[in-house]
């Protein structure tokens, strides 16, 4: 029996574990150890009741397990290190099996009638099985690490890990004046070195920020920091104190088409009919929205992912627009509106401030004065044309085939509500008659 | 709030009407009142009196142009998009002159107020012969050349063979139907739409959209159809109970109001508002036009020659017309006068002569020339 040679040559710890087996060891083999019995009874047995367990703390204790070395965790071996776990979940002290009463710890010292109360001694059957199911519930659900919390889709950004896109709040207020109804938008955080003699690559994070009340009034400002959040709050103060005016036609589009060049980036604007809406990149969608533009279409061509000369490009477009009336005065001219929605009469938006109207056109001005390409140097941003599917262009047999085949049915389903209206269509039951096939006679 | 309908009711209704005029008469609960609608008299024919060249003359003159209402926003089914210009000072004129010509020559397409058309019933031939033949009714109609879609209606000839073998001429609704089919009017439909049902117009009046149904509804019907006739009577009456004119001034559809609240002998009302907005000159003239119809020649008489547009023309005209009116009516209208007396009448006079020669002196600018 292997155990009971252990048994001889045995440190003191192993002799004390097996002195315990037999006791507990199962009846059914006893008749097969009963030889082993008899050593038992001669052997003089050690025991010293210590282990390394009461000496060594248990942060300790779980160091060994949990910890990584510092070339490991270089490697990404912290992912597949144990956790730690908390061997006394569950428990409260004052609380255990035997649901004793102690006064002070678990009940009032006191009753009502200022009486002491005793401590009793009650078995509390509950309180194993709550302990159980606790310790069930944390083997049952997988250990897992932290999770990213996602933002909700109307508060993010452009992107849920990033603060780009979100809002900071209306900047600080400068001495007595304060920014009521502002609101502002980081554009762009981004981390940027700087590499010095003495201490090599110097990070800083800069920030890009714009700020608008919504009506007419914007601005904008980058910053930098050591720390990110610090860089965006400082660009929205500056920001707040670099305010520009935007011309508006009605509170809700640009007077005319217009252009703007900042480096490689080139900007277009088109002004559009109300209800339109903003059609242009995210970053424009804010700038607009800040700014009070409803209605507008922009395009941008070249670097389209520099965001500052993009901001920038918006800017020089917004202020540098020239309103019905400057225009009027400039030349001497009405500026009139024409649309098929008010049956194409002439509305006249501005006319010269001091009353004096050029009388007609003058050599080749007639051309020159069209407000779309006024503004753009005689061009206009080109767009393609849509193109039309393969099949219907070079008209492909088998699709004039379908075209033949669905005459018929074509528009049917318009016609059937005017028939509807009329009083035309045949009920449900009407048609089911219709439909039915009659029986040959035989 | 005096009226007898619902608390709730009376709500939803107020909600709906857009004019305060007709908010205010249900407030007031008027729209219970006793108004009497007009009934039209069946000894004259109004369509000769209609068409007489100085009857429309006059209607134009009363209906003016009024560019500010046709430049109002009306909703399209794509918002096409603006285009500015600048223009000098004469190519502006020309621009609004062409305007003003294409708003004249709408306004010169009023719908006529005729009778309503006659039952045909005519036999050609009895043929009972081939009745067992025939499993359906035929129908031909004339289609050898074309003739304006408008015209159709009149000129072509419709016959029907019934399944008994007889040949006939086909009945106006018969006609309709079958001339929509081969010479299509735009936007008109074989079966009316029901939007033309009591309950559906009603809810389109009181929105106050009284041209946008007049339009639709010359579309759909001729002006001698019984259903055109009903439509636009019940249209005229609503407006007449809630005195809203203004709403259709401007409009073709002023001056066929105008002239059958004069047939129906109720141009009091019209009259009364004109004065309320100090339009003396076409006060004048309707009253001139009201006299012209009810005059004992009828059609055959002339129109009276226009008066010179002056203060004792108007005081002249104005005490005949009052002769014929009585009671309460009379005494509003004196007062009214008084008040426009009062006001400086002479220079009211100049100042609507004034814009009427505005209106003729644009109509009379060559726009084809820059």
């Amino acid at each position: 029996m292997s155990w009971i040679r252990v048994g001889f040559s045995a440190t003191k710890n192993i002799i004390g574990y097996t002195s315990i087996l037999p006791s507990t060891g199962c009846q059914g083999c006893s008749t097969s150890i009963s030889p082993g019995y008899s050593l038992y009874q001669y052997t003089q047995i050690q025991s010293r009741n210590y282990s390394f367990v009461n000496k060594v703390g248990s942060d300790q204790l779980w160091g060994g397990v949990t910890s990584v070395s510092a070339a490991g965790r270089k490697r990404g071996r912290t992912k597949s290190v144990k956790r730690r776990i908390n061997l006394n979940i569950g428990q409260k002290i004052g609380y255990g099996k035997k649901g004793m009463q102690l006064p002070g710890l678990n009940t009032w010292v006191l009753t009502k009638s200022n009486e002491r109360i005793k401590a009793g001694s009650q078995t509390d059957e509950q309180y194993e099985i709550t302990l159980d199911s606790i310790r069930d519930f944390r083997g049952s659900t997988k250990k897992s690490r932290l999770k990213r919390k996602y933002p909700n889709p109307l508060n993010r950004g452009y992107n849920s890990s990033l603060l780009n896109g979100t809002s900071l709040g209306m900047p600080a207020p400068v001495r007595d004046e304060t920014f009521e109804g502002f609101d502002s938008v980081l554009i762009e955080g981004k981390k940027v070195t700087n590499i010095t003699a003495t201490e090599g690559k110097v990070f800083a994070s800069r920030a890009l920020v714009a700020v608008g009340n919504g009506n007419g009034l914007a601005g904008f400002a980058v910053a930098k920091a050591k720390h990110p959040e610090v860089a965006a709050i400082k660009a929205r103060d500056k920001a707040g104190q670099r305010l520009m005016f935007v011309e508006r036609y009605k509170g809700h589009t640009i007077h005319h088409n217009t252009h703007a060049e900042v480096h490689c980036t080139k900007l277009f604007a088109k002004r559009t009919y109300d209800g339109h809406g903003v059609v242009a990149h995210k970053v424009i969608k804010d700038l607009c929205r800040l700014s009070g533009i409803k209605d507008i279409y922009i395009k941008l061509e070249g670097n389209t992912k520099n965001r500052i000369t993009m901001t920038t490009a918006f800017f020089n477009a917004m202020t540098h627009q020239e309103t019905h009336q400057e225009l009027a005065n400039r030349t001497n001219m009405h500026v009139v509106e024409f649309s098929e929605e008010r049956n194409n009469v002439p509305v006249v938006l501005a006319s010269p401030e001091d009353g004096k109207v050029q009388e007609k056109y003058y050599g080749s001005e007639r051309d020159v004065y069209d407000l779309d390409t006024l503004y753009t140097k005689g061009k206009l941003h080109w767009t393609r044309p849509q193109m039309r599917p393969v099949w219907e262009r070079l008209r492909f047999t088998s699709y004039q085939r379908r075209m033949a085949k669905e005459f018929r049915r074509r528009g049917q389903h318009e016609a059937q509500k005017v028939r509807r209206l009329c009083g035309l269509e045949p009920s449900k039951e009407e048609r089911m008659r219709r439909d039915e096939v009659p029986k040959k006679e035989e | 709030m005096s009226c007898n309908l619902s608390k709730a009711a009376f709500l939803q209704t107020f909600r709906k009407l857009s004019c305060v005029h007709s908010q205010l008469l249900l407030l007031r609960g008027v729209h219970v009142s006793q108004f009497k609608p007009p009934v039209v008299p069946t000894d004259i024919d109004p369509f000769p009196l209609f068409m007489e060249e100085g009857v429309q003359t006059i209607l134009n003159d009363i209906t003016g142009i009024d560019l500010k209402k046709t430049a109002l926003l009306q909703p399209k089914k794509l918002p096409l998009k603006p285009v500015l210009r600048a223009v000098p000072d004469k190519e502006l004129k020309r621009l609004q002159a062409d305007s003003f010509k294409k708003e004249r020559s709408k306004i010169e397409q009023r719908p006529p107020f005729m009778r309503a058309r006659k039952e045909i019933s005519r036999e050609l031939a009895r043929n009972p012969e081939i009745a067992p033949v025939m499993t359906n009714n035929l129908l031909f109609i004339d289609t050898s050349a074309f003739t304006r879609s408008e015209r159709a209606n009149k000129d072509k000839v419709v016959v029907v063979r019934d399944t008994e073998g007889t040949l006939r001429t086909a009945t106006q609704e018969e006609r309709d139907r079958a001339i929509q089919i081969a010479f299509p009017v735009r936007g008109r439909t074989i079966f009316p739409s029901s939007f033309f049902k009591p309950e559906n117009l009603h809810n389109a009046l009181q929105r106050c959209r009284y041209s946008y149904v007049l339009d639709k509804v010359c579309v759909q019907y001729d002006p001698d159809h019984p259903e055109f006739l009903r439509i636009t009577k019940e249209i005229y009456d609503y407006i007449l109970e809630r005195m809203e004119f203004d709403a259709l001034r401007g409009t073709r559809h002023f001056g066929s109001m105008a002239f059958y609240l004069s047939l129906c002998h109720r141009e009091y009302e019209l009259v009364l508002d004109m004065l309320e907005r100090k339009l003396i000159v076409d006060v004048m003239d309707y009253i001139r036009l009201h006299r012209k119809i009810h005059s004992q020649e009828g059609s055959k008489g002339s129109l009276s020659k226009p008066l010179g547009y002056d203060k004792k023309n108007f005081e002249k005209l104005m005490g005949l017309y009052m002769k014929r009116i009585t009671g309460n009516r009379k005494k509003q209208a004196e007062k009214m006068v008084e008040s426009l007396l009062e006001a400086g009448l002479p220079e009211i006079i100049k100042e609507n002569l004034s814009q009427r020669e505005l209106i003729d002196s644009y109509l009379k600018l060559e726009t084809n020339v820059y």
